[in-house]
């Protein structure tokens, strides 16, 4: 994993000498390209943006779409990953259905031509005499890349001094080590907004997870904090089913005294989510994080990693955690989207606040339908020969 | 001192001339728009037409292929429907149902445009098949792209996408010397490619014991039609001569109706050749198809294509293309003197005669 630096405009700090400098260059785990009218491009508002667990992003390029942008995921040899967009600047061909060279060049898959992923430039032509080299004007769009969380995330506009990221500097101890995290994904038909609102409302729920994060009913009402960037809502909820026959007490209400307390922080942009609960078993504590990638206007790519922790000394052996399916698609994908059905007849206090929150959002998100302008055609249509009774 | 390695293709005559011509050809080219008409297209190897018509179509234009007491015919409604009176006669075969055709080197050329204008002096001349036909069955065949066609011609004048694309078949890029010429007439644009030092590819290691092969590769593309006569000369090695006609039946769909024959092969890559049409054929549909749409206005934004000098073939194909499609635009769809389609190609591709 690449180790992140710490981006020098976090709050708090005084120092402004060598952090000052340091901005100036690409932080580690940051690419140098900086797409600061990178917005209308995707569609969706400023924020870094998760593109794919990072466990599936390898050296086979793979394509990724964000909003309206289609993008080239990919990662070099030495292990850093970047987003292109995905068209080659020569004849247009997908940059995903190319490879990735020895030298971290990805290469097109029609005429071999190699970009370098940073700023997008074309670097090799084949064919091409040693003496001849690519004029600096060929190149394809290139957008910063960082890897935090677990996920391959791509930052849409500019970057800024009051990231909000920052500020997860401390919170980082709670995001899961993605060595010990399970791990997962699932591509749902169901609009960002209404995914986000889901997980808000009930993320075990939503994730087929009620065994190990508390999806049943509520014993005490959620609390909300609503900040600049994020929104978070304490809850607590019993490991009962959601399900429950009318009129009767749920069934395992029986079995476990205590409601579990659930904590989660969205992003309000994306949607991104961290959670950390009481577990299962008295004293265990489960982290998780949930990375949301919209797709056009009406499917979201879901990819979460969660860990359990045992309290007490005690902790669960990796093997009995191994037994538990890591992918379960199809499940997850039937309860997101059951759960996001819900999610606009909600009357959550979350659900309300996120709803109101996201409603001053730029772009709004009915700026991912299809693009609404088309060029003129320099040829005119054949036109329709006569019929002849 | 490097040199840029990007070959302008429109003689700056003024600067905006020059730019609003090059923006027309990178940023505005919009293959598929526009059908050229009155020419020959081979819709069909005449050796597998059977009992049944067969249906094919030419920019979206039904033609039904069918033997009439022993004749090859091409009729706008399958046969049952005009024996019943549900025809759609139009102006190409001037109300009468029945397109001019021709029978050559085993095909069935349909022209499309203005029955008036049909005459066999302007199929196209490809020297090393015999006029009469009569090539084993093994050697034709049809390959279906997801493209229009004009993409598909594109394909064939840049030929160093074979090193990626095909490159388990006819290798990859490395090779000491490459260049290129084109050279072109008002309806045809011809690219001859050489190659020195190339490493021979896995599959002609059947054949040639060399590690390395020179290559001269020439594609000469007639633009109305589609249709792409190639030579691909591998010295040591084999001489591939491939028939590539790309009959254009929508904006999404091309048909290449191809031929293949060999010289200096063994019986086994002899046989062989022919069999991977469909490989090849699947290899570049992969991008051929995604491609396409592209081309078709569905991107938000317009944004020139970036060339490099191995896109000259590529390039004075789009350009003699806007020039035909501006003089049919106008109405002129004849043939200028230089660009005679039955013209005799055999030096140009280096290849014997055949008859």
């Amino acid at each position: 994993m690449t180790k992140a630096a710490r981006p020098s405009g976090s709050p708090g700090r005084e120092a402004r000498g060598p952090a000052q400098l340091y901005r100036s260059r690409a932080p580690r785990d940051e690419t140098a390209a900086r797409s600061d009218d990178s917005a209308p491009l995707f569609g969706l508002p400023d924020a870094w943006w998760p593109l794919a667990l990072s466990e599936d992003i390898q050296r086979e390029p793979r394509a990724v779409q964000l909003g309206r942008q289609r993008l080239a995921v990919y990662r070099t040899p030495s292990g850093v990953a970047h987003a292109v967009e995905d068209r080659c600047a020569h004849r247009r061909v997908p940059l995903s259905l190319g490879r990735v060279t020895e030298d971290g060049l990805l290469q097109c898959g029609y005429h071999g031509w190699c970009y370098e992923g940073a700023m997008g430039r074309c670097e090799r032509i084949p064919n091409l005499r040693a003496d001849e080299r690519p004029p600096g004007r060929i190149r394809v769009r290139a957008f910063p890349v960082r890897e935090r969380d677990g996920f391959v995330q791509v930052r849409v506009g500019g970057g800024d001094s009051s990231d909000p990221d920052a500020a997860r500097e401390g919170d980082r101890a709670a995001a899961p080590s993605a060595l010990r995290a399970l791990h997962g994904g699932a591509l749902v038909r169901a609009p960002l907004a209404e995914v986000i609102e889901a997980v808000v409302a009930n993320i075990g729920a939503a994730l087929g997870l009620g065994w190990l994060i508390a999806a049943g009913d509520e014993a005490r009402s959620p609390t909300v904090t609503v900040g600049q960037a994020e929104l978070t809502v304490v809850r607590q909820r019993d490991f009962s089913g959601r399900w429950r026959v009318p009129t009767f007490d749920a069934l395992g209400r029986r079995l476990r005294h205590h409601p579990a307390t659930l904590r989660t922080t969205t992003r309000l942009a994306s949607g991104m989510t961290w959670l950390e609960a009481d577990g299962p078993v008295d004293g265990s504590v489960v982290r998780a994080v949930v990375g949301l990638t919209p797709i056009g206007a009406y499917r979201t790519a879901v990819g979460w990693r969660w860990v359990l922790e045992a309290g007490n000394g005690w902790a669960l052996p990796r093997s009995v955690l191994a037994r538990v399916p890591s992918r379960t698609p199809g499940h997850v994908k039937r309860s997101l989207e059951r759960a996001a059905d819900l999610s606009p007849g909600s009357a959550d206090d979350g659900v309300l606040s996120v709803r109101s929150a996201r409603a001053v959002l730029e772009p709004p998100p009915s700026a991912l339908g299809p693009v609404a302008e088309r060029p003129s055609h320099a040829g005119s249509p054949q036109d329709r020969p006569r019929r002849i009774p | 001192m490097t040199q840029e390695a990007v070959t302008p293709d429109v003689a700056p005559t003024g600067a905006a001339d020059a730019d609003s011509r090059s923006s027309a050809l990178t940023t505005r080219w919009r293959p598929g728009s526009f059908a050229l008409r009155d020419a020959w297209f081979p819709v069909l190897h005449t050796q597998t037409l059977r009992r049944r018509p067969v249906r094919r179509a030419i920019h979206g234009q039904p033609v039904f292929v069918f033997r009439e007491a022993g004749e090859v015919v091409a009729s706008e409604d399958h046969p049952y429907d005009v024996a019943r009176g549900r025809t759609s006669f139009t102006e190409f075969t001037a109300g009468t149902g029945r397109y001019p055709v021709a029978e050559r080197y085993g095909y069935a050329w349909v022209w499309y445009g203005d029955p008036e204008n049909a005459s066999p002096d302007l199929l196209p001349d490809v020297p090393y098949l015999p006029r009469a036909g009569g090539l084993a069955r093994h050697r034709v065949g049809s390959v279906i792209f997801d493209s229009t066609y004009e993409l598909i011609n594109e394909n064939l004048l840049d030929l160093t996408h074979t090193d990626f694309v095909h490159s388990s078949l006819v290798g990859d890029s490395l090779s000491d010397e490459d260049e290129i010429s084109v050279d072109s007439t008002s309806e045809t644009v011809t690219m001859i490619r050489t190659a020195k030092g190339r490493r021979t590819p896995k599959t002609q290691r059947l054949l040639v014991r060399s590690e390395h092969q020179d290559l001269r590769a020439v594609t000469h593309v007639h633009v109305r039609s589609g249709v792409c006569v190639l030579h691909g000369d591998f010295r040591p090695g084999l001489s591939v001569r491939l028939l590539h006609p790309n009959v254009p039946e929508s904006p999404f769909r091309t048909r290449t109706t191809f031929t293949m024959v060999t010289e200096r092969a063994n019986k086994v890559l002899r046989n062989l050749f022919p069999l991977v049409s469909h490989l090849i054929g699947s290899q570049d549909n992969r991008v051929l198809q995604p491609q396409n749409p592209l081309y078709r206005g569905v991107e938000s934004e317009e944004r020139p294509d970036m060339s490099s000098r191995f896109d000259a073939a590529g390039m004075r194909f789009r350009k003699v293309h806007q020039e035909l499609v501006a003089r049919q635009q106008q109405g002129d769809f004849t043939y200028l003197p230089d660009g005679d389609p039955s013209r005799d190609v055999a030096e140009l591709l280096d290849v014997d005669r055949v008859d």
